[in-house]
């Protein structure tokens, strides 16, 4: 386990899953942080840069995709791949997912292993573009 | 065409009025019911979606806490191991929050849901006294007005 590792951003806020994906990246060897606030989300993203950000859709008290929003209105730079975690399975709430640049909308519970294999696609697609 | 003429000497033209207030207010008061109990349905929707959306993530830790634990355990790692215990306490502690939380909130949607049926049974009362408090037309021998006919002259 190194700290060395790409960055992973888990904005939740639910601390129980925020402690499970925080251990769940930290044993592949990823550097986790967390934010627990959608207002804050952003601020965390530029200060980290990570490589992937993992973004629960729904953090009270701000509106469904706050968090997301933020990260999109980020410029190309500085805005990571985003996996979009969320309790809700509407199709609309899928599809604004991906309209704010998503790059999977999983409900939860997702499958831990399936998360990982499509975190670390995602980060290996971001660190080698032009591996194919 | 029937008329009123000559089949009830005054009552339907002093009763009529009266019924037609009595039908109007019955009419108000289950539209109003109808209203109410469409909101609270509503509610009672939004409840259950926040639920089921607010117990994901508690089961979601607990699910992938318990798949660490395991993957610990297949590794050789034993049981007793510091992480793993933590692992196993923290899914324990997912789990008991989405039961605690499923119980409140089926305690609060049963007692709406109860609430509501009984508030349905008591529209279809009134849908039914509603029913019964307007003048039956059109019925053979009933020697009512048919509604869309011209009031008769003099």
């Amino acid at each position: 386990v190194t700290a060395a590792g790409p960055c992973v951003l888990v904005a939740d806020d639910h601390d129980l899953l925020t402690i499970f994906l925080e251990r769940l990246f930290a044993d592949e060897g990823y550097r986790v942080v967390v934010e627990p606030d959608a207002e804050r989300v952003a601020v965390a993203v530029a200060r980290e840069r990570p490589a992937l950000a993992i973004v629960d859709a729904d953090m009270p008290p701000q509106p469904l995709f706050h968090a997301l929003e933020t990260i999109a209105a980020l410029d190309d730079a500085t805005r990571p791949a985003v996996i979009v975690l969320s309790g809700r399975d509407e199709a609309a709430v899928r599809a604004r997912g991906f309209e704010l640049g998503a790059a999977a909308v999983l409900r939860k519970p997702c499958d831990p292993d399936d998360l990982l294999a499509l975190a670390v696609r995602l980060v290996d697609a971001d660190r080698a573009p032009a591996a194919g | 065409v029937a008329t009123t003429e000559g089949t009830g000497g005054n009552a339907p033209e002093s009763a009529g009025p009266a019924v037609g207030r009595a039908a109007r207010a019955r009419y108000e008061e289950v539209a109003g019911r109808i209203e109410s109990l469409s909101t609270r349905s509503a509610r009672l929707e939004a409840t259950l979606d926040t639920l089921t959306s607010e117990v994901r993530s508690p089961l979601a830790a607990a699910q992938g806490l318990l798949r660490l634990a395991v993957r610990r355990a297949a590794r050789g790692v034993e049981a007793t191991d510091e992480r793993t215990v933590a692992d196993l306490d923290d899914a324990d502690a997912a789990v008991s929050e989405a039961v605690d939380l499923v119980g409140r909130q089926l305690d609060a949607v049963r007692v709406e849901a109860r609430a509501l049926v009984g508030e349905a049974r008591e529209v279809e009362r009134l849908v039914e006294a509603l029913g019964a408090a307007i003048p039956q037309q059109n019925e053979p021998g009933s020697g009512s007005t048919d509604s869309t006919s011209p009031p008769s002259g003099p």
